[in-house]
């Protein structure tokens, strides 16, 4: 090689080196004062330049970007985004950039961004991310509904709703809407085998566990290829949770320090369920595979299951079912008495460090606040309301047809225990005891002491 | 600037990239995960030190223990199967027409997304309406519920596994393979060795670099198994598949508990390197280099 070919060589990586750092340095600087000038801050790295053209333009309001982030299924994705078209339209001067997450990662992203300081502006939290209420990264939202005019404390419905976002007198989230579960039947399949629908067994004062047992039982056929189940008992806790209430049993002690899953009453319970399982009137979606496609949505969906367990949540996904005919009943209990359960401490939450907190707030105003929930959740919508008034507006008759029962089941709903929406742990303790029980890898009695020693364990830990 | 100084300058210019990413991507990511192990953190709060409590959390953890014995399980179920295999696929494509084509063929999955290879083998491994099943009912055997039933799941996991790693064993091998001067073979025919003879005698022997090269690969490739778990069944069910890469994860991400997951990384770390030098110490008495 030659002295000036390699000086030539030299010379051109030095400058392609330079040109590379010169033009990411770059990049970020203006990508700064972007952002500086479209948030309207008024530090100095604004330049002077860039104040006197935001005075010129003065009459012409920025544009500033909000993004937000939630996880939902496709149809509840949509009603969002109709949503944020509306506020846009209402909000010009705001350009929101919703970013959807699959609920299967959503926790893990939202602490990733947290601690990468790139979290969205506003963000759902639910109790897989309890530890954020605590951690100093969310901005306390009760400044803001003291001088509101849109929403404050005293719109919400139920108490329960502040309990894992109130903390240390500061309000750290709002619960966007309420969602007392209920029971989606399919009534083709009711109606095909002369059965009365549990809405029907309801209405006239039968619907209970042996009524839900013998539905089950009969809706259950196992002679083909693809089998068919009169239930659908799905993983998740708060699936699991209502059996043992509706026996009339509860899951902690009073005072919410020890376990009471070893009591009789809820041994009894969870034995009447794993019966269901072993007669395969009941398929337990566990036993599918974690990582199946079948759950108990597609299971419903696809004539599987006569009936599922779930919140409001799934309407917008089940409006498309053009097969058969759903409705709605509550969820059966021993006694016959009208029960409901919501697994609740989901929150609408600001990211303490956005930039636009003013915007942030005028978004969390109207997708919380009363005209908001009703434009949201009207017409066949992701949940009842959580602020007063709502109810009226929203349940009338579309979908499902007999959405009114919620009007009942919002009044004397069950919130899932504190426990359950503070410690991941303690959920996770109970739904691996229920799977053993119902994998057959324990008899009921023994999976739940176990299961009740272990959650004791963890909460003499935490007090 | 002498010719010597001018090499050096010019060798650090071409390693940089590369070093920037071997320093940031692993140094500094191992370096904290092993400080980790001393402290309580969530990521999004500061690090509190809290001694040796996270061992103690870990190892009193019977998912711990489940982890390490179902990674065991899948390494036993895997790497002597898949190896195998890939020998004899190997063998029998060194000497064949279109043998391209066929590399070609095997090698497909291994440039496939596990992601997606998973997600397919969910839909194969279907009880009710999944091909394998179907097939199976065809000679008369009722399948089982491969990823539901916990005897089943994890067999049904390393199954897929082998499929996927297949490919890649059996390149190396072929490589191997042809390697492998055609006069022994030769010779070994003057002298009427057998087929199975020349295979047992000359084949293995000399191949033994490149087996052990793909043994020591595939075990280390199954400690870190994660992928085929995570998608397909989650770890479950009842955490007959849940490995100790899934137990890192779900401590870390699930959890948010960074403390007790840097230790189980500590732990496959250890675990890894000491099987690896094991297996470096014992290749002396099976492999032989030639010359």
């Amino acid at each position: 090689m030659t002295k000036r070919s390699s000086k030539v060589k030299v010379v051109s990586i030095v400058l392609v080196a330079v040109l590379m750092f010169g033009a990411l340095f770059t990049g970020c600087s203006k990508e700064e004062t972007n952002n500086d000038v479209s948030q309207g801050d008024k530090s100095n790295s604004v330049s002077q330049e860039d104040k006197n053209s935001q005075e010129d333009n003065d009459s012409k309001e920025e544009k500033v970007t909000l993004t937000w982030s939630t996880t939902g299924n496709p149809g509840e994705n949509k009603r969002f985004e109709e949503f944020n078209e509306n506020f846009m339209k209402k909000y010009p001067n705001v350009e929101i950039n919703f970013i959807p997450i699959p609920s299967g990662s959503y926790n893990e992203k939202i602490v990733a961004q947290l601690a990468s300081h790139t979290a969205p502006d506003v963000f759902y939290a639910s109790n897989g991310l309890s530890n954020v209420f605590t951690n100093d990264k969310l901005e306390n939202l009760k400044p803001y509904m003291d001088k509101s005019s849109v929403l404050s404390y005293d719109d919400f419905t139920n108490e329960n709703m502040f309990t894992l976002s109130e903390v240390d007198g500061g309000i750290y989230g709002v619960c966007p809407d309420d969602n007392p579960m209920v029971i989606y039947f399919n009534g083709t399949m009711f109606k095909e085998k002369g059965l009365k629908t549990p809405l029907e067994l309801y209405e006239a004062g039968e619907w209970n566990w042996d009524t839900f047992a013998d539905s089950a039982r009969q809706l259950s056929d196992q002679s083909g290829r693809i089998k068919q189940y009169g239930y659908v008992q799905d993983v998740w806790w708060s699936n699991m949770l209502p059996w043992i209430y509706a026996g009339g049993a509860d899951i902690f002690s009073e005072d919410s320090t020890k376990s009471a899953l070893d009591e009789q009453a809820a041994i009894d319970a969870v034995s009447f369920v794993k019966g269901l399982i072993d007669d395969k009137a009941v398929a337990y979606v566990g036993s599918l595979g974690e990582g199946s496609s079948q759950n108990a949505d597609t299971m419903f969906m696809s004539g599987q299951t006569a009936m599922v367990f779930s919140g409001r949540w799934v309407t917008p996904l089940y409006k498309d079912i053009t097969d058969f005919e759903w409705d709605i009943a509550p969820f059966p209990t021993k006694s016959g008495e009208l029960f409901a359960l919501t697994p609740g401490y989901t929150y609408v939450v600001m990211n303490k460090e956005s930039e636009v907190k003013d915007e942030a707030w005028t978004f969390i105003e109207e997708f919380v606040g009363k005209e908001g929930q009703i434009f949201r959740l009207k017409d066949g919508g992701n949940a009842t309301g959580s602020v007063k008034g709502v109810n009226e507006e929203i349940l009338t008759g579309g979908y499902p047809k007999s959405e009114a029962l919620w009007f009942d089941l919002v009044e004397i709903s069950t919130w899932t225990p504190l426990n359950f929406g503070k410690y991941s742990q303690t959920s996770k303790f109970f739904t691996d005891g229920m799977s053993k029980i119902f994998m057959g890898e324990t008899d009921v009695e023994t999976g739940l002491k176990e299961t009740s020693d272990k959650i004791n364990e963890f909460l003499a830990e935490q007090n | 600037m002498n010719n010597s100084k001018k090499t050096a300058i010019w060798g650090y210019i071409f390693i940089t990239p590369q070093l920037f990413g071997l320093i940031f991507m692993s140094l500094v990511p191992t370096i904290t995960a092993f400080s980790l192990m001393f402290f309580e953190y969530d990521v999004i709060s500061a690090p509190v030190y809290n001694g040796l409590q996270n061992f103690k959390d870990v190892f009193s953890d019977e998912l711990f223990w489940i982890s390490i014995k179902n990674t065991f399980y899948y390494i036993i179920l895997t790497v002597p199967v898949g190896t195998f295999i890939a020998l004899l696929l190997a063998n029998a494509l060194n000497k064949i027409r279109f043998k391209l084509l066929f590399r070609l063929v095997y090698f497909m999955p291994v440039v496939t997304s596990s992601v997606a290879i998973s997600m397919v083998w969910v839909l194969l491994y279907n009880s009710d309406y999944g091909l394998i099943n179907l097939m199976l009912s065809y000679i008369g055997i009722h399948g089982p519920n491969w990823l539901g039933d916990t005897a089943w799941a994890m067999p049904a996991v390393g199954i897929m596994s082998i499929w996927w790693g297949l490919g890649y064993n059996m390149v190396i091998l072929l490589s191997g393979l042809q390697g492998i001067s055609s006069t022994y073979y030769e010779a070994a025919e003057i002298d009427g060795a057998s087929k199975f003879q020349q295979f047992r005698k000359i084949t293995v022997p000399l191949l033994s670099p490149t087996l052990f090269f793909v043994i020591i690969m595939g075990i280390i490739g199954s400690f870190k198994v994660f992928d085929q778990a995570m998608i397909m069944t989650g770890g479950g069910p009842l955490n007959s598949t849940y490995t100790m890469v899934l137990h890192i994860y779900k401590l870390g991400f699930k959890y948010f508990n960074f403390g007790q997951s840097s230790v189980v990384s500590g732990v496959l770390f250890a675990l890894i390197i000491t099987f690896t030098l094991f297996q470096f110490k014992f290749s002396k008495k099976w492999v032989h280099y030639e010359g």
